[in-house]
């Protein structure tokens, strides 16, 4: 009896030792690419998942489709890289694998890169959780674009012009710091963002090709800080309804329901934004083109 | 002994009935020619492959996995799918190694270099088994082509061509006919100068059709945003300046009975509360306006830290829409209350002063002084309606009655917070005595009991 309880702890340890290596591997990151070649798509459908780490999607050089690259923990993703020739649909990204309750900590980022053909005309959509996202879209074709981040820091970038007009900017963010910046390059007709809690920035600088055009926007925000940047040479109208949230009127006036921009008449290009706050502040910063 | 031969006999045939293949779905052989348009690699701890999709829908994959050599090839449709193992490797070993750095590279490698790279692929130093593994490898790829990419175009495509801006303007003429307010008009208003613009006759047809709905006149009567340039003076009709006169007058006389009716209820369900910011207004009015205006700004934030502070508590976030309910109804009533209790103590004031004079002010007088006083404070806004069709007047009359309305209600803020809502009376003090007629009807002094009982008794 007296040499069962040291027996019976040399189990216990033995099985520790055993199972520390098996926990400390069960993390093991697996990295996935995917690239296809350019083969005269007319249009090309893509949507990115990606629940946690980095990412980044950008302008490809023109001969691939796509190309792209995954790092992610595979014990608890699992990867997608579906392409379907037949509907010109790319599905790409990292999924949580099912009984995957709590993502819980990683070891080390997940990483997702995604280079798009400039040339095919494209509707991209993006559904983004805890990540770190930054979507560099200028000189693509781009028919519309959809992007729904939730717990993250969003950088959307439109460093040149959209090749295509695009019909619909649809930007939705959670508890999130959210930049668009150079907007006024995506050339899409309606721009809608909607925001929950977050540090946004709608940057509508850009060049605005599409002269003697009405743009519509519609911006929704519950608590936080929102700040415009806006062109001057820009004709730019807001109609504000806000709860408990403060609004710049630098350089606008009000007419009738709206608040009208300094030389909106003899402005080519004009920017209708609809503004919705809450809880916060809403600030514009008027900047030259 | 025998039972233990004959258990291993068992296992050996069992092990054996194994075939040396695992074959999935290998009813269909998928061509292994074809045109290579793209692939796929996968890099993890104990797998490398590299898969290769080809124009005909069909794909190879090779994957080096835990000591096994795989091949699988797949067609276009789920079912036609083989797996074989076709060679073994030394973990670790230097064959896994350099298919490790090839996969290792796949990211940065176009479909058609993929191949080329995988097809002149070699290892230097094996020795004649893994040589034999590698070339088991490679085989696979070795009749397949990359395909040939067409010349880059420019494409758009036709959904984006067909958004025309003429489809725009339509898109904006049919928009306007729903609603011609705010944005919406000022859409129609530039579309309808584009139009303008425009020669075609196509444009000529849909004015006149907007004109025929009716659309035209009522853009007519909207205000254009003319920034640049002076207003045009507007004479207006007589009949006109009357209606507006009477519309003002009945939506003063609806406010007053909006506050009468909230001054008699708070007259009658907390008329101690309302009496004591009543008195502190009136006796600490500068007091009452500083603290009602430091509490001005603060509102916000107060209210914010509010839901931050039950945000963070767990159980807190469900109560949070019935704090935002419960703010609201609570900054609204010490703003409203303490601007009646401003007209209450401006109306006893004045009824006051009257009773002292000797004048009959009847009876009810809590619910009298709200009345009066709400008269006198709300009777500031009786020159804006009566002038506010006068240019200069009007806007000089109304901003005199909205500064001190303003002033008016902040004291009443302040004077609520200062008594807590009623509740504490520190800077309210009683009425001046030279103010009141209360006196006229104070209780003699009692005739002293001594001289009484003497009188009573004849004693002297």
């Amino acid at each position: 009896m007296t040499h069962r309880a040291p027996r019976w702890l040399l189990g216990v340890l033995c099985g520790t030792v055993v199972a520390l290596p098996s926990a400390t591997l069960a993390q093991s990151y697996r990295t996935v690419s995917a690239t296809r070649m350019a083969m005269g798509e007319e249009h090309l459908q893509v949507d990115v998942t990606f629940a946690a780490g980095i990412m980044r999607v950008m302008p490809g050089d023109g001969t691939t489709l796509y190309r792209g690259e995954l790092h992610f923990d595979d014990h608890k993703f699992r990867s997608l890289t579906e392409y379907d020739p037949q509907t010109q649909s790319l599905r790409f990204g990292i999924d949580p694998r099912e009984g995957t309750a709590k993502v819980g900590k990683l070891q080390h980022s997940q990483e997702l890169h995604l280079s798009l053909a400039p040339q095919v005309p494209t509707d991209l959509t993006a559904s983004l959780g805890a990540a770190e996202a930054e979507f560099e879209l200028g000189d693509l074709s781009l028919e519309s674009i959809a992007i729904n981040s939730g717990a993250a820091a969003t950088h959307v970038y439109f460093s040149s012009p959209n090749r295509i007009r695009c019909s619909t900017l649809h930007l939705k963010t959670g508890a999130a710091e959210f930049r668009a910046e150079r907007l006024g390059n995506t050339r899409c007709q309606h721009i809608v963002f909607t925001g929950a809690v977050g540090d946004v920035t709608l940057d509508f600088t850009g060049e605005w090709t599409n002269q003697r055009t009405i743009h519509e926007a519609d911006i929704k925000l519950g608590l936080g800080q929102l700040t415009l940047r806006l062109p001057k040479k820009l004709g730019v109208a807001i109609e504000v309804d806000r709860f408990l949230a403060t609004f710049e009127r630098a350089r606008l006036t009000k007419v009738g329901s709206s608040y009208v921009s300094y030389g909106y008449d003899s402005a080519s290009t004009k920017l209708h934004i609809t503004l919705k706050a809450v809880l916060g502040d809403i600030d514009i910063e008027w900047v030259e083109p | 002994m025998r039972r233990t031969d004959f258990t291993l006999t068992l296992v050996g045939i069992a092990l054996g009935s194994i075939p040396p293949h695992t074959a999935i779905g290998a009813q269909s052989h998928p061509g292994q020619t074809g045109q290579v348009v793209a692939h796929t690699s996968a890099l993890s701890q104990n797998e490398a492959s590299i898969k290769l999709q080809l124009s005909s829908g069909e794909s190879v994959r090779v994957a080096f996995l835990q000591g096994s050599i795989f091949v699988e090839f797949a067609g276009p449709s789920a079912s036609a799918r083989r797996r074989d193992v076709v060679a073994q490797y030394e973990v670790g070993g230097p064959l896994e190694t350099a298919w490790r750095g090839l996969v290792g590279q796949a990211s940065r490698l176009d479909p058609d270099e993929m191949l080329a790279a995988l097809q002149v692929w070699r290892v230097q130093g094996l020795s004649h088994v893994e040589s034999v593994a590698l070339q088991s490898a490679i085989g696979p790829f070795a009749a397949l082509t990359p395909a040939l990419a067409p010349p880059a175009v420019e494409r758009v495509s036709t959904q984006a061509r067909s958004m025309t801006e003429q489809e725009t303007d339509i898109m904006a003429l049919v928009g306007a006919h729903e609603g011609l307010e705010g944005l919406a008009a000022l859409r129609t208003l530039e579309t309808l100068k584009a139009l303008e613009l425009r020669d075609g006759m196509e444009g000529l047809q849909q004015l006149e059709g907007l004109e025929q709905l009716g659309g035209l006149e009522s853009l007519q009567g909207l205000q254009q945003p003319k920034l640049e340039q002076p207003r045009p003076t507007v004479l207006r009709a007589p009949s006109d300046i009357a209606l507006q006169v009477a519309n003002d007058l009945l939506g003063l006389i609806a406010c007053f009975i909006a506050l009468g009716a909230l001054g008699f209820g708070l007259s009658f369900f907390a008329p101690r509360p309302l009496e004591v910011v009543a008195d502190t207004v009136y006796q600490s009015f500068w007091r009452s306006f500083i603290v009602g205006l430091l509490a001005q700004p603060l509102v916000i934030p107060v209210f914010g830290m509010l839901l931050l502070g039950l945000a963070l508590t767990v159980i807190g976030i469900i109560l949070i829409p019935f704090a935002i309910v419960g703010f609201v109804i609570a900054v609204t009533l010490a703003i409203l209350g303490g601007y009646i209790a401003v007209a209450r103590s401006v109306g006893e004031a004045y009824l006051r002063r009257r009773m002292s004079l000797g004048h009959a002010v009847g009876g009810a007088l809590a619910y009298r002084y709200v009345v009066y006083g709400l008269v006198a404070v709300m009777a500031l806004w009786v020159p804006v309606v009566l002038l506010g069709w006068i240019p200069l007047a009007g806007t000089i009359a109304a901003a005199s009655a909205l500064i001190i309305t303003w002033m008016l209600a902040t004291a009443g803020l302040g004077a609520t917070i200062l008594s807590r809502a009623g509740i504490r009376g520190t800077f309210g003090r009683r009425l001046d005595q030279a103010l009141t007629d209360e006196h006229l009807y104070r209780t003699p002094p009692a005739t002293p009991a001594l001289q009484t009982y003497r009188r009573n008794v004849g004693v002297q």
